[in-house]
């Protein structure tokens, strides 16, 4: 691409030919006010803000849509240029309530700030302002349409990144709103970064809403713990408490999920356990570090080889998983993260960058919903079809990325990955419900340069098909894993036969002393009863959390752990590149991080922990997978999946960001729905094995016969009873 | 040497025998100036709604970093604008009665009165809270 010259207030720069003047001025370091441009988002030339002088040209020019040219010679700091800024920002501010006050924008906002800058101390405008009232959009975002200046960046992030969504600007001209057409709540997973583009405060937090003012917090640079993407994100804290998070550094995308942004609350609840506790004649009761750690240790000592097993939470740091990993080695016992029931491991695709998933010629995601699992990645999957991409979805549940894409067909829950694995073999026509236009595109698709998306349920002999596949076709692939970090947890070492062998190991009494570190079995294995049961018959269970949820109910002892607002420890991300975090805050009470604990232990009992963690340089070869592809026959198959609402580490504990997720749905076909009877929002119950669940039936078009998906992750609602150790199962469904 | 000195008890006797200037404090108090800056007050309105809406100036403001202020929601009988403070701490340990809280308040809710006797037994009892604070009506 060739470079152009231009001069702007006298300083020359060298830019892109099809560079703007504002992108110019901003690599001059000349500073023009503008309001609609992002970076991220197309030019819109909305504002006005951004107007300069241009010689020779005869009005003035907006700097965010006009393209540089050779030699051009723009003026930002006429006396012309100053005073139609202070007339744009009187404009802008006619019917502005200026109720900076009780503004959460307020000391953020780029309306204060050019105000101040470019603006004019006093308004001629003496009319009676026009007020609008506070409209709440569901319990994430608040919408304040008088301070709104339309810039449009929100609808614009809606229409172009979302590829549309229920969120608009209707009537015209100065009477225009933002704001949904239907619904008095905005339905997609990614509204935060409504309340992040917008440069004003229309578009706030509730979360954060009148709680302290920006300027009181400190913003300290982490990682994300919900996903595997890794997105960078900064936490703002005021006296040792977590208030607001933001996203203010492009990496790896630029855009956020509301899971990041949203849930993160529970680092200040109240119902934490901040101090070690230990069961006293059947009542946990609190005891010094000290008392705790010796008796831990003089327990674990007297087990032999294999009797000490250990389960992480796929979303520990890597130097927890390494102490964990050289703790279980001391010990001689086991060790496993992998809580979901996955019979596989981390395996390293051949896709290195976010940028190549974006770039990618066609993407066909299966096995898993990745905007639930990987959410920003979703959005990424989006701007490759923007650009061009054919993309498929072809999946048992899929809320998002479906409804957006060339090819989608809701694969019947139960024999999800056989089809699966026909299509990898080039039977297109054995995939249900697709038209003919979808069917050619999938077939193109297949024949030319393809990336193979791996959702987080697909097991691994469906990964070992994709993986040889791919190899064989010189596909792209991109294997998912559950967890923010098990790609480190592999890398430590932390895996053995599976999380489903160690229960079944201490229900059979072979592993007599557990240790959980980080996570709620009963919400993530998907065998609950199993748990229920192998909990019950171990010996000694030692808890290590933030709450006391219900695996911790069974426990001897438990540690308080840090959050990952505390602790600074290191994840690997998706693309098997190593994150650091920083610590943002002081640990809470006597919480300390797992590592920390290990040490003290090991310390206690003369075992050396090392916290030092690698991170490997392959991953798992899946064709060393043994198991079969995931089949489930039966009358109904139920598949469980827990709500993106309910899907972040710690939901039960984050308020508001599980309130969206308001009761458990089951997605019901319209078949099954005709002969049971049932409507949308009816009642439904799905028994099974191990209990009956009431749901909320939503009637779903292409939703196979016989299929159904329903929710977990719901507060006292364990619905893992119904399943078997996978998480699809044959149940009964009935009208409630 | 002796002159300077009978020039300093002349002064001294002089005063023996003219009214004190000062009074008998805890029995007797001295008229302050009405805009003498001693303890604030938040301030309510005529209806009684708080009229500090945590605009969180006069803790920027303040020299001394005397004051802290966490913010809620706040139904429309509490404030007309529907956001209240939820802790207004002052610290007198550290307060400077420098005024400035007061100049910076948008809304004149806070406001420091003559009223001066803050002297309390125990350190702690210095930090007032927003019920100490708030105006009585």
């Amino acid at each position: 691409m060739g470079m152009v010259k231009v001069t702007i207030d006298g300083i020359t720069v060298e830019v892109p030919e099809n560079a703007t003047i504002l992108q110019a001025a901003m690599k001059a370091g000349v500073d023009i006010p503008y309001f609609c441009y992002h970076p991220y988002l197309k030019p819109a030339g909305l504002c006005r803000m951004c107007l300069v002088e241009v010689e020779g040209m005869p009005k003035l020019a907006p700097a965010c849509v006009t393209q540089v040219r050779d030699g051009m010679v723009v003026r930002t700091n006429t006396e012309r240029v100053k005073k139609v800024r202070e007339g744009i920002v009187e404009f802008q501010l006619l019917h502005h309530p200026l109720d900076c006050p009780i503004c959460d924008q307020a000391g953020e906002c780029y309306l204060q700030d050019i105000t101040f800058r470019y603006g004019r101390a006093t308004s001629r405008f003496v009319d009676e302002k026009e007020l609008y009232p506070t409209k709440f959009y569901g319990p994430l975002i608040v919408h304040e349409q008088s301070r709104c200046i339309l810039c449009k960046r929100c609808v614009r992030f809606c229409t172009e990144v979302l590829n549309g969504a229920d969120w608009n600007v209707y009537w015209r001209a100065a009477h225009s709103l933002i704001g949904s057409y239907e619904s008095d709540k905005v339905a997609n997973y990614f509204t935060c970064n409504l309340v992040e583009v917008c440069p004003v405060g229309a578009i706030t937090s509730r979360l954060y809403r009148y709680k302290t003012r920006i300027w009181k917090l400190e913003f300290t640079r982490s990682v994300c713990e919900h996903c595997e993407m890794g997105c960078s994100l900064d936490l703002g804290v005021r006296e040792n408490q977590l208030f607001k998070i933001k996203h203010r550094m492009a990496d790896p995308s630029p855009w956020i999920c509301d899971k990041g942004y949203y849930a993160f609350d529970y680092v200040n609840h109240a119902e934490r356990i901040l101090y070690p506790l230990a069961r006293q004649e059947n009542k946990m009761v609190s005891v010094e570090v000290e008392d705790a750690v010796s008796s831990i240790a003089d327990k674990l000592k007297n087990y032999g080889e294999g009797e000490v097993a250990f389960i992480l939470s796929p979303s520990l740091c890597l130097e927890d998983a390494a102490a964990v990993s050289s703790m279980a080695k001391a010990v001689k016992g086991l060790v496993d993260y992998r809580v979901y029931g996955e019979d596989y491991l981390p395996v390293k695709g051949n896709v290195s960058d976010i940028e190549d998933v974006e770039s990618a010629k066609a993407v066909l995601v299966v096995g898993g919903d990745v905007a639930v699992s990987h959410p920003v990645l979703a959005l990424s999957i989006l701007k490759a079809k923007n650009a061009g991409a054919k993309v498929g979805v072809l999946s048992a549940h899929d809320i998002f990325l479906g409804e957006r894409v060339d090819v989608f067909s809701l694969l019947p829950a139960g024999s999800e990955e056989p089809l699966i694995k026909e299509l990898l073999d080039g039977n297109v026509d054995a995939i249900p419900d697709l038209s003919d236009e979808e069917r050619s595109c999938l077939k193109d698709m297949l024949s030319g340069e393809l990336l193979l998306v791996a959702g987080v349920r697909a097991s691994s002999a469906l990964r070992a098909a994709i993986y040889s596949r791919s190899k064989e076709k010189g596909w792209k692939y991109l294997f998912l894993d559950r967890g923010c970090n098990a790609k480190g947890l592999y890398s430590a070492g932390a895996y053995s036969e599976g999380v489903g062998e160690i229960l079944n190991r201490v229900k059979e009494g072979k592993v007599k002393a557990l240790v959980v570190a980080g996570v709620d079995l009963f919400n993530t294995y998907p065998n609950g009863s199993l748990v229920k049961e192998a909990l019950e018959s171990a010996e000694f269970l030692v808890v290590m959390d933030l709450f006391f949820h219900d695996t911790a109910m069974y426990s001897d002892f438990f540690l308080p752990i840090t959050s990952f607002a505390e602790d600074g420890g290191s994840v690997v991300d998706l693309f098997w590149r190593v994150r650091r975090r920083n610590p943002a805050m002081q640990p809470k009470g006597l919480s300390r991080p797992v590592r920390d604990w290990l040490a003290l232990i090991g310390e206690a009992m003369g075992a050396d922990v090392d916290s030092q963690g690698q991170v490997a340089e392959t991953g798992w070869d899946p064709l060393q997978a043994k198991a079969e592809l995931l089949e489930v026959k039966g009358n109904t198959v139920a598949l469980v999946e827990h709500a993106f609402y309910r899907s972040a580490r710690y939901a039960s504990w984050c308020s508001r960001f599980s309130e969206v997720a308001e009761s458990p749905c089951a997605y019901i076909s319209e078949d099954d729905a005709k002969a049971l009877g049932v409507s949308d929002g009816d009642k439904v119950l799905v028994s099974g094995k191990g209990g009956k669940f009431e749901f909320v039936a939503k009637v779903r078009e292409g939703q196979p016969k016989g299929s159904i998906v329903i929710d977990a992750g719901f507060d006292r609602f364990p619905v893992t009873l119904l399943l078997n150790g996978s998480w699809v199962a044959p149940v009964e469904l009935r009208k409630a | 040497m002796v002159g300077p000195l009978l020039k300093g008890l002349r002064i001294t006797f002089t005063h023996l025998f003219k009214p004190a200037f000062t009074v008998k404090y805890p029995y007797e108090k001295l008229d302050v100036h009405p805009r003498w800056r001693g303890k604030h007050v938040l301030k309510v309105d005529e209806e009684g709604r708080e009229k500090c809406c945590y605009c969180g100036l006069c803790e920027a403001v303040c020299p001394a970093n005397a004051i802290r202020i966490y913010g809620e929601e706040a139904p429309p009988e509490k404030s007309d604008v529907g956001k209240i403070a939820a802790i207004y701490e002052i610290d007198y340990r550290r307060c400077i009665f420098c005024g400035f809280c007061e100049e910076a308040c948008p809304r004149g809710a806070i406001v420091l009165t003559p009223y001066y006797e803050l002297a309390e037994p125990e350190r702690e009892k210095l930090l007032r809270t927003k019920e100490d604070l708030l105006e009585k009506r």
